[in-house]
């Protein structure tokens, strides 16, 4: 960055930011919602539990007896919540229910002092009517039930006397409650619990208007095209935009939060509570220090979602999912089990929803937040970059296309390569779970046929692409298959390295760990079966998409090193585990490039299999460590690999075509 | 020469015509000083043809130079040397002229030191004093006009593109813009000029070109036109050249 860069940013900037705060409905959404209905939303909840529960302590529950109640009207007297409005020696107890003439109806038998006095045949029945609907009736039930228990009590105790029993010595024990709370957290729990939603919902709502407006906003407006025109550097204009959405994003939280913590000091504390309101200024100043990351990565990506929107209208529409997604998001804080310094730190948005959940309960790790922050403003900077490649599409600025014939002639199979990746992720979602919930490793055979292979190969017949030239299914130099099995133990020493190395900054659960064994050693199929569905089928339907149908895709317009690198990534991601992703996308990297290299797709699925072999072998006979002690062996084997493989590189006739033709 | 359009050609796709060519192999030439109108009935490919110097649409063929810049190869460049005005261009309705012309000097590396006097010389010759400092959503047709021209060349650009900059603008305010157009050919800028009224381009353009459906049927200076057509007035040259296309395409 210039400092030409820097001053195109401000310029752009300073603009937007004039012409944001001089529309009205700004203030609505940075100052208005802010300021009432956010901490209301906070606050009034919880106040209205508290009269609730207030109202439940203090409410008095009037009762009627019904027949020879005598030896029990002293106890229901002497009972806090509940009143003796009548004491009747007949009567119906739902006709004085519904003229509410008693909230609870307790009735004796008509001789009931007299069946006290011997041991009758069958015990007294004593009925309680109340009415259920009425959550409060409850309390006054239990009461009745202790007023009742104390009446059995005594008429046990004189039963004993008379029969001259003395009873054992009663031990009285003595309760006290004592509020366990974690003098390191910062705010109370409902504080905790509500503040992330509140704040996700607080950003999401104050950035939607600011973002349409500077982006979407020009679009409409017809003003974008002068932008455009002009020589500033497109990426330049977006960051000057995306600082106005921050900034207004991170003042309307901080009013909202500000206004929050009023609210609270004002109506929230009351002490001895369970629903105490406690937000300190301390854990107020936090929030706001540790929502910076929050506000710049929902406001990259609002930036994002409006250059894609042609119309304000548009934008509205596309917003109500994106609002739902961040509230979504802030459910992370009410999983228990889940911490910062796990996996998540890397996944942007939820980490910084996890932050912010730490923090509040007192639990500040440096190192965590840091990485998080660091994560999130990477993210927010490659976010907006790719916001201004959309900025000046000719297809939302004037509805300009091309047909889907030139477009597949051009080599351009973008939205195809989506189709595919999408269609493949969703049935191994789905059909492929299933099936290897069914069985492990007969499932994951036909998962490897039916969702890897079949969707590839469909759609490269759809496109009437040839499948030998798409997929490089073509004989390499002989020298080739002989540098890929020396090369293979290189390959796997990379995976288990890389995996390592993931593991110091991303600590696999123990689970994961021991899961790949398990999967091995718990299942009753011989070895024979377990190869082939663990290793030779994904050695060829994975190779059949990746290295062959996507990589033929993308060939036309990436560069070697590209589609190293996109193919790459993508069979990490497709593996669909955080602390699968490393191993998997380098080792997806390096099969490309041998495909790449070799211009044939036999090599890299020779690889594939022997490495998914060498897992299933080192897991099943615990050689792992054994394999990485020979390290010096792997490496020089490696090397004579990579030598053979560079002795049998094509000649730039048999190299892969850019074009596919038809 | 100060813009050179070489071979322009633009492909469009809609689903009920299929593809089509709404600008084909498009070439013309205009100097410094000289001012060259693109003339044509709505539709004839005019804007797009423009877009594409403009570096607004990527040409599907053929290429542009502006002041020795390649509009495919070297967009930002291209950009710095351009003035663009047009009838359907917005402004930013919450901004005052004075902040428009702003910002987008500022955006064009205009000196700052100049900046400022710049605005009010083009105030002066546009006629704009007295709404310099008013919101551009009080603004009338005529007025925003005005603006859309001092924005285009407050960084007093070298080669200066007009699509139909008088649609919509009443007698006085063209009058304004036509003077204005004269002063930048006599200020040595290079000016393009779309338009379908014919005694516009009559009056204002050194040389023309005639297009339709996306191609040059016709090109020279007026005499040109009339030598070649044997007709004097432009609009008949115009109609003549245009018709025989249609009956050439019967």
């Amino acid at each position: 960055m210039t400092s030409d860069d820097f001053e195109e940013i401000k310029v752009v900037f300073a603009k937007d930011l004039i012409e944001v705060l001089r529309d009205y409905r700004t203030l609505i959404v940075m100052i208005i919602m802010p300021v009432i209905i956010y901490p209301a939303l906070l606050v009034l909840p919880s106040n209205i539990a508290q009269h609730v529960k207030h109202d439940y302590k203090n409410k008095r529950y009037n009762i009627c007896l019904i027949g020879d109640s005598s030896p029990a009207i002293e106890f229901f007297r002497k009972a806090k919540v509940l009143t003796l409005t009548k004491v009747l020696e007949d009567g119906n107890p739902d006709k004085l229910l519904a003229a509410h003439v008693a909230d609870i109806v307790v009735t004796f038998p008509q001789e009931f002092t007299a069946q006290l006095q011997t041991i009758p045949k069958q015990s007294p029945r004593v009925n309680i009517y109340y009415d259920a609907r009425r959550d409060q009736n409850l309390l006054a039930l239990a009461e009745v039930r202790l007023v009742l228990s104390q009446l059995r009590g005594k008429i046990v105790q004189q039963r004993l006397d008379a029969l001259g029993i003395k009873t054992p010595q009663k031990y009285e024990l003595t309760f006290s409650e004592l509020k366990v709370e974690n003098k390191k957290s910062l705010a109370s729990e409902p504080v905790r619990n509500l503040l992330p939603f509140m704040l996700f919902t607080m950003l999401a709502v104050s950035i939607i208007y600011p973002a349409l407006d500077v982006i979407t906003g020009e679009r409409e407006r017809n003003t974008l095209p002068l932008l455009l025109m002009s020589a500033t550097k497109r990426h330049n204009i977006m960051y000057g935009k995306c600082l106005v959405v921050f900034l207004f994003g991170f003042s309307a939280l901080m009013i909202g939060l500000s206004s929050i913590y009023i609210f609270i000091q004002l109506a929230g504390q009351r002490a001895d509570d369970l629903l105490v309101m406690k937000f300190p200024l301390d854990a107020l100043l936090m929030c706001m220090l540790i929502s910076i990351p929050l506000v710049v990565t929902l406001s990259s990506l609002s930036i994002l979602l409006a250059s894609w929107c042609k119309t304000f209208q548009q934008g509205q529409g596309y917003f109500v999912p994106f609002l739902f997604m961040a509230m979504g998001a802030s459910s992370v804080c009410s999983l228990p089990e889940l911490q910062l310094s796990s996996g998540v730190a890397f996944i942007p948005v939820v980490n910084t929803a996890l932050s912010l959940k730490e923090v509040l309960a007192g639990h500040i790790d440096v190192l965590w937040l840091s990485i998080s922050a660091l994560v999130t403003m990477i993210f927010a900077v490659y976010v907006t970059y790719l916001a201004s490649t959309i900025l000046d599409s000719e297809r939302l600025l004037y509805g300009v296309t091309d047909s889907r014939a030139r477009r597949r002639l051009s080599g351009d199979y973008g939205l195809e390569i989506m189709l595919l990746c999408f269609t493949t992720f969703f049935l191994m979602f789905y059909v492929g779970q299933t099936l290897q919930g069914w069985d492990i490793i007969v499932g994951s055979l036909f998962t490897q046929v039916l969702v890897i292979l079949l969707p590839a190969v469909a759609l490269l017949k759809h496109l009437n692409l040839p499948l030998v030239k798409t997929m490089s299914l073509k004989a390499p130099h002989p020298l080739s298959f002989l540098g890929a099995l020396l090369v293979t133990p290189l390959c796997i020493l990379l995976s288990i390295g890389v995996y390592n190395l993931q593991s110091q900054i991303v600590p696999a659960p123990e689970a994961f760990t021991t899961m790949f064994t398990r999967l091995i050693m718990d299942n009753d199929k011989p070895l024979w079966l377990c190869l082939l569905g663990i290793a030779v089928a994904p050695g060829i339907c994975e190779e059949l998409l990746f290295r062959g149908a996507i990589l033929g895709l993308v060939r036309p317009k990436l560069t070697p090193l590209q589609q190293c690198i996109f193919v790459g990534v993508l069979f990490g991601l497709f593996h669909m585990s955080v602390f699968r992703v490393a191993p998997t996308g380098v080792l997806g990297v390096v099969l490309t490039a041998l495909t790449v290299w070799t211009g044939s797709i036999y090599p890299s699925m020779l690889v594939h299999i022997l490495n998914n072999s060498a897992a299933i072998l080192m897991g099943k006979y615990h050689l792992e460590e054994t394999f990485v002690s020979y390290w010096p062996a792997t490496v020089l084997l490696g090397l004579v690999g990579l030598v053979l493989l560079i002795k049998a590189k094509p000649k730039k006739s048999d190299r892969l075509p850019e074009s596919l033709g038809t | 020469m100060s813009l050179q359009a070489i071979g322009l050609t633009k492909r469009f796709f809609d689903s009920k015509r299929g593809e089509f060519n709404a600008v084909q192999s498009v070439s013309f030439e205009c100097s410094k000083g000289e001012i060259f109108g693109l003339l044509g009935p709505n539709g004839a490919g005019k804007t797009t043809t423009l877009r594409m110097i403009t570096t607004i649409l990527k040409p599907t063929e053929g290429t542009a130079l502006v002041n020795g810049f390649d509009v495919v190869k070297d967009p930002r460049q291209v950009r710095k040397q351009l003035g663009f005005v047009s009838a359907d261009t917005g402004l930013y309705d919450r901004l005052t002229p004075r902040e428009i012309l702003t910002y987008f000097g500022k955006l064009s590396k205009y000196p700052k030191e100049k900046l400022q006097p710049r605005i009010v010389e083009i105030g002066n010759m546009l006629q704009m004093e007295s709404f310099l400092d008013s919101r551009c959503e009080k603004l009338s047709t005529g007025m925003r006009q005005k603006v859309s021209i001092a924005r285009a060349i407050v960084h007093d650009p070298p080669v200066i593109i007009m699509d139909e900059p008088t649609t919509g603008l009443d007698v006085l305010t063209s009058q304004v813009l036509h003077r204005f157009v004269i002063q930048c050919k006599e200020a040595g800028k290079c000016v393009v000029f779309s338009s379908h009224i014919m005694s516009e381009a009559e009056k204002l353009c050194d040389r023309m070109a005639i297009i339709h459906n996306g191609q040059v049927l016709a090109s020279g200076t007026l005499e040109e036109l009339r030598a070649e057509s044997g007709m004097h007035y432009l609009e008949d040259i115009f109609l003549n050249v245009v018709k025989e296309t249609v009956s050439d395409v019967r």
